[in-house]
């Protein structure tokens, strides 16, 4: 029996229930380390006149110190995929542009020491104005952060689908609204890390880093630091205490220690701490957006504008602006809709640069995207989930094709969206939350959320920030590849190298019930290295864990490359036994013919290949190692049209959220949640499911709880975690439901698509229209604290 | 985020802790350390010198005599949440300070450290208050009994001279026929409370005799009303009279307006929570269990 | 009366997971960094070092605390128990059975505070003492489960005879 789609435990959990997970602040790898601490800007905007660090001296312990302007001696300004990039480099030269922006490495014995040291530099700073409202920064600049853009814009594009005017000058029924997503971020319980060293004799850099995708950023790293990319060696530690995306921005710090390296002359090493993350690591970035859909008076979802505001903070930074644009291949979501006019703005404020978070850009366009449908089935007096049903693409149309070019693979949309609204007795508690109202402060809402959850981005499709124009004045950019090698040595131990660089996900796992479904030996003959050495792995752009990308790309490399060395060790049994290869299969480890089993195992064919190459027939190199490069299909650059299939896959899930809202005191109690998600395959049910509860923690936090806080001076209201308040076990879901359906991906030998990021999307909607359900209200910004629903009760009522 | 260098001391008594406090500008007694080595980690607190109370004979007792409960400053939260979970006529104490953070916390975290610390929104200077309790301090000029209400003064602020020392609280034990209940609204379980109330009734021949209501984060500090006498000798309370009681209560308070809560929400917040432990404090007080 | 300067190196000894173990510290080193750098035991993580996300929940004198709001210097004769203490006792094995059959952890930084804290919490159970699980658990920040499979393991733990209560 096949042991992909089984739950099968995981082979990781050992050594991390033990302890003995080897994270990066455990990690001391060269000798010598010193260790680093950061002085920080204390003004979100401020230019800098004068840096004193003569007191260093009277501090024991204490190495050197670097200022911005030393690393003007060996780095370049980061590359950003925008047409008219900002200087940025990983610490501030002459001025300041965010509260918590690097001003001064210290490096001392110990990082109590490094700390000590920092206590008696002396920066003087002259304020300048602050930028913190996006629409602001934009419209009426009070100041311009960067010479290059006055209006501190940082991308506008501007799209059209089909005939937009048109459609929504002939709709029946227009709903239009602005919402605002705060900005939140991951909350990794691992902050980061970075350990760099130089060595001088030969200019090479090597950087370890709890970086779980190297490759994406190497040549942005090693442009930075004027090197060609070989003289950069990224390495990732063998654990990752979690990223959910977050953890790509460790990049500007793995520059900036690896200059600090180069100009102390000796290894360094730097552990973020809880308030330099909250502060100063990276976030979601906020969004401001106007949409105007269009309905026929019989509930047809006709046309869609949407005019977006990225608050991208102080930089903007690669992948940014990404946020605008990961999502672009699906943003009508589930429903078929051809007229689409997209207005985007990245725009520059004081605050910390945004980057990757789970659900990268799709929070952001759901929240508005679900919540519209909740409003105009009001103002339609249809039933939510009857206008849903009414306007999903149907079955037969896939694989469909959306009107900015998305391919969406396959799906079975209506169902899926009926088995949720049966798992929660949608209709049922529509009827009890009726009979409750007006009986005391409590009211009973329900929230459907639709979402097409995009896995495996194409790593075209953050050229969609230049015009066609610009464009084709560059080199084209696609793809969504990964590569594993599968080896095999001497005795027959069988090692799997692969390019996910994980951090929980489960990786090593479903590799090992890939490659022993096609060698047919046991898990437990089977290593798997999932953490990165950019120097001998095998990589692509693309490796790395984000996009959830490995259960569409990854795996089937993994499965690719099993399958040559399959293929080579069947071919050497042919020749061995003097058959032809097509009458061999593999059982239990062995080769079987015609005849039954044979002596020949995979342990003494791969030996042969290493113990006695010149008795190999031609056609059959010595050794097992074998590389596989697994491309998905139908992720091809934009077309001059500004057409992108942004992702390889599209999975899809609908949430179902119940609460209770207390309209007094504001609590808000979420008493049931029904998640139901059609990715394909699944490969390890027991650990896609561990995804999704993840998923739904995450996406609650972000509909209650989440959201860096700023002042107007541009100061971190939330900046501890006692301030940012991450969900305890306390705040989950007083049930909580996960099924699935299973379309496979079409496109793939394994056809699993992925599922992590799915209700991070999708639950800040659901809960959004299950309180504005309870409340007669309509929600349009998160998170929804007490203070909101009692303020938003108070309006509706007309004391507000 | 590690603490700035600082002297270390090791006492061998409370006399010793008095000396040092005298000749020694900006020494801070280290407790459970549950706020003050965070502050410390974040060095947003910078003590020269860091007094441990750990070892120094005397302040982890608990005792009862002369009707009340003693309990030493440097008894861990959780232990006296154990304790009190055994006492009914205690009934708001355990349920309070199961509030108090986490177990993790509680069990490094003490009851002088919390009360000492006089955070308005905290469980244990409320709970002091609403049991009527005192605080054994000593100082140069030898010991001094300060009822809980002059204790504490501002946020962060007590009646604690910089040369003394919290060395008990003492806990009026109530009357067997006693009821309490305590109630808390944050964000997240185990966060600063927003607002939290208490109440603590005693009853006699099934009649009212005493009673008190407090609540925290409202004001400075926690502000408590007795039992109103109108309501003495009654044979229930009404829900019209606890609206009576809880009335009284609201002239005092002054609620912050932050990211968490408006003033008016905190107030409609007293008011919902209120109800509910004068409701609750009754029905144990009867020996029941609603 | 002992009055240790701030500058100066102090002799302590700590006893741990049974061992004691002398070591000359400055007077503000933190038991989470003496643990792990000090010691070498690096399965007690620190996530937040103002102790809120309860990566480095160890036992002292059998109880949980966080390791990052203490101060080795003020251990004392306090006994210490880390996650790689546990790992040495007999029934850890049916723990970590428990924890990976029900996929209570995905990045694993988070484990060895919340298997620490449960851990304790479930020997109280086991002595007939009511445990609110919801206390226990919220006193631990994972960003992976969900807390879904944490809850599970303990269920099953509890099946298995450790205790009375319902996670």
């Amino acid at each position: 029996m096949s042991l992909l789609g089984q739950s099968i435990p995981r082979f990781e959990d050992g050594r991390l229930i033990n302890g003995q997970g080897q994270f990066i602040a455990d990690l001391m790898p060269v000798p010598g380390i010193k260790h680093v601490a950061i002085l920080r800007s204390p003004h979100a905007h401020a230019r800098i006149r004068r840096i004193d660090t003569s007191r260093l001296g009277t501090v024991p312990g204490v190495t050197g110190v670097i200022t911005g302007r030393d690393l003007l001696a060996v780095l370049a300004p980061f590359p950003v995929g925008v047409p008219q990039p900002v200087t940025y480099y990983p610490m501030a030269i002459d001025r300041v542009r965010y509260v918590g922006e690097p001003v001064v490495v210290v490096a001392a014995d110990s990082r109590y020491a490094a700390e000590d040291a920092l206590d008696v530099v002396e920066v003087d700073y002259d304020p300048l104005p602050v930028v913190s409202d996006i629409e602001t920064a934009c419209q009426m600049p009070p100041v311009a952060l960067h010479e290059n853009a006055p209006d501190n814009v940082a991308n506008h594009r501007e799209f059209t689908y089909g005939d937009p005017k048109t459609a929504l000058n002939h709709a029946d029924v227009l709903i239009q609204e602005r919402f605002v997503y705060p900005r939140n971020t991951a909350v990794p319980i691992e902050t980061y890390g970075v350990v760099a060293y130089y060595e001088r004799s030969s200019g090479d850099y090597t950087v370890w880093a709890n970086f779980h995708g190297p490759f994406t950023l190497h040549s942005v790293m090693a442009h930075a630091l004027k090197v060609s990319t070989q003289k950069l060696r990224i390495k990732t530690p063998q654990d990752i205490g979690g990223s959910y995306g977050v953890k790509s921005a460790v990049y500007p710090y793995m520059v900036l220690l690896a200059a600090t390296s180069r100009l102390l002359g000796c290894p360094v090493k730097w552990i973020e701490d809880r308030l330099e993350h909250m502060k100063a690591s990276s976030s979601a970035s906020a969004r401001i957006s106007y949409v105007t859909a269009g309905f026929s008076r019989d509930g047809r979802f006709q046309a869609l504008h949407i005019k977006q505001y990225d608050d991208v903070g102080a930089y903007i930074r690669a992948p940014e602006p990404a946020t605008l644009y990961r999502v672009h291949g699906n943003l009508t979501g589930a429903y078929d809709v051809r007229h689409v006019h997209l207005e985007n703005y990245a725009v520059m404020t004081n605050r910390v640069p945004t980057g990757l978070v789970r659900g990268y850009g799709g929070p952001q366009l759901y929240f508005p995207l679900e919540r519209i449908m909740d409003i105009a089935a009001r103002r339609l007096k249809m039933d939510p989930a009857a206008l849903r049903r009414a306007n999903v693409i149907q079955p037969d149309q896939f694989p469909y094709r959306t009107a900015s070019g998305g391919i969406y693979d396959s799906g079975d949309y209506p169902s899926v969206l009926n088995t949720a609204l049966q798992a929660s007795g949608y209709e049922a508690f529509r009827e009890k939350a009726r009979n409750l109202q007006d009986s005391g402060p409590v009211r009973l809402g329900i929230g459907i959320a639709v979402v097409v959850e995009p896995s495996g981005s194409n790593m075209g499709y953050v050229t969609i920030a230049y015009t066609p124009e610009e464009r084709a004045r560059q080199l084209p950019k696609s793809g969504a590849v990964s590569a594993a090698t599968v080896a095999i040595d001497a005795l027959g131990g069988i090692t799997v190298q692969i390019d996910s660089a994980p951090e929980g996900q489960g990786h090593e796992t479903v590799v090992r019930q890939i490659v022993a479904d096609v060698l047919t030996v046991p898990m437990a003959s089977i290593r798997v290295i999932a953490e990165m050495d950019t120097a001998i792995t095998p990589w692509t752009i693309s490796s790395g864990s984000y996009s959830s990308r490995f259960a569409a790309a990854g795996a089937n490399a993994v499965f690719s490359a099993a399958q040559k060395v399959k293929t080579k060790l069947l071919a050497l049994a042919a020749q061995q036994l003097g058959v032809d290869c097509k009458t061999l299969r593999f059982e239990e480890g062995r080769v079987w013919g015609a005849q039954g089993a044979t002596d020949l195992t995979v342990k003494r064919l791969a030996g042969l290949t290493h113990w006695n190459p010149s008795d190999l027939p031609a056609g059959i190199s010595p050794g097992v190692y074998e590389t596989s490069y697994f491309s998905l299909p139908n992720v091809d650059p934009p077309t001059t049209e500004d057409l992108i299939n942004s992702s390889a896959t599209y999975g899809f899930l609908v949430d179902v959220a119940k609460v209770a809202v207390n309209t007094e005191t504001g609590k808000i109690t979420v008493l049931d949640y029904v998640t139901v998600h059609d990715a394909g395959r699944l490969l390890n049910p027991l650990l896609a499911d561990g995804q999704i509860h993840g998923g739904v923690a995450f996406g609650l936090g972000s509909a209650l709880y989440e959201e860096l806080r700023y002042d107007e001076e541009g100061q971190l209201l939330t900046g501890s975690l006692m301030d940012y308040l991450v969900p305890t076990a306390s705040e989950m879901p007083e049930s909580l439901t996960v099924l699935h359906h299973h379309t496979t991906a079409p496109g793939t030998p394994l056809g699993a698509k992925g599922l992590g990021e799915g209700n991070v999307m999708s639950a800040g909607a659901a809960i959004a229209n299950a309180v504005s359900d309870a409340l007669g209200v309509e929600i349009c910004s998160l998170p929804l604290s007490p203070r909101t629903v009692t303020e938003s009760v108070m309006k509706k009522e007309g004391r507000g | 985020m590690k603490p700035a260098p600082f002297d270390f001391i090791r006492p061998e008594s409370v006399d010793d802790i008095i000396s040092i406090l005298s000749h020694t500008a900006d020494a801070k007694l280290l407790a459970g350390g549950q706020s003050l080595i965070a502050m410390m980690n974040m060095r947003l607190a910078r003590p020269s010198a860091l007094v441990t109370l750990h070892g120094v004979p005397g302040l982890d007792a608990i005792e009862e005599k002369d009707g009340a409960v003693t309990v030493g400053a440097m008894v861990v939260q959780e232990r006296m949440r154990c304790l009190m979970s055994r006492r009914r006529e205690f009934g708001a104490l355990a349920e309070g300070i199961g509030y108090i953070g986490h177990p993790q916390t509680r069990s490094a975290g003490t009851v002088g450290g919390s009360i000492v610390h006089a955070d308005p929104s905290a469980e244990l200077p409320l709970l002091l208050q609403v049991y009527r309790g005192s605080l054994e301090t000593v100082g140069p000029s030898g010991s001094r009994h300060i009822a809980a209400e002059e204790f504490f003064q501002f946020p962060f602020t007590t009646a604690l001279a910089p040369d003394e020392i919290l060395v008990a609280t003492h806990w009026p034990v109530p009357t067997i026929s006693s009821g309490g209940s305590f109630r808390e609204f944050a964000r997240r379980r185990g966060d600063f409370a927003i607002v939290a109330v208490a109440c603590h009734i005693s009853i006699e021949d099934r009649r009212l005799i005493d009673g008190r209501l407090g609540a925290a984060g409202v004001a400075g500090k926690a502000v408590t009303v007795d039992l109103p006498p109108d309501l003495r000798g009654r044979p229930l309370i009404t829900e019209e009279a606890a609206t009576y009681w809880l009335e009284m209560l609201m002239p005092l308070l002054d609620p912050p307006d932050d990211l968490e809560a408006s003033s008016d929400l905190r107030r409609t917040l007293v008011r919902t929570l209120s109800r509910e432990v004068i409701a609750e404090a009754w029905v144990r007080a009867q020996g029941g269990t609603p | 009366m002992t009055r240790y300067a701030k500058d100066q190196r102090v002799p302590v000894t700590l006893a741990v997971n049974g061992h004691e173990y002398r070591r000359w510290i400055e007077p503000r080193l933190l038991l989470s960094d003496f643990l792990r750098d000090e010691l070498g035991l690096t399965g007690t993580h620190v996530g937040c070092e103002h102790g809120v996300c309860g990566a480095c929940t160890i036992l002292f004198n059998g109880a949980p605390v966080r390791s990052c709001l203490k101060l080795a210097i003020d251990v004392g004769d306090g006994q210490i128990t880390t996650i790689e203490g546990l790992v040495k006792d007999d029934e850890f094995d049916a723990f970590r059975q428990a924890f990976s059959q029900n996929h209570a952890l995905q990045c694993g930084f988070c484990t060895p505070g919340v298997v620490v804290s449960v851990w304790e919490a479930l020997k109280r159970a086991s002595d007939s003492e009511s445990v609110d699980w919801n206390d226990v658990l919220s006193g631990h920040l994972c960003r992976c489960t969900g807390y879904v499979g944490i809850r599970r393991a303990i269920m099953a733990l509890q099946a298995k005879g450790g205790g009375k209560t319902e996670a």
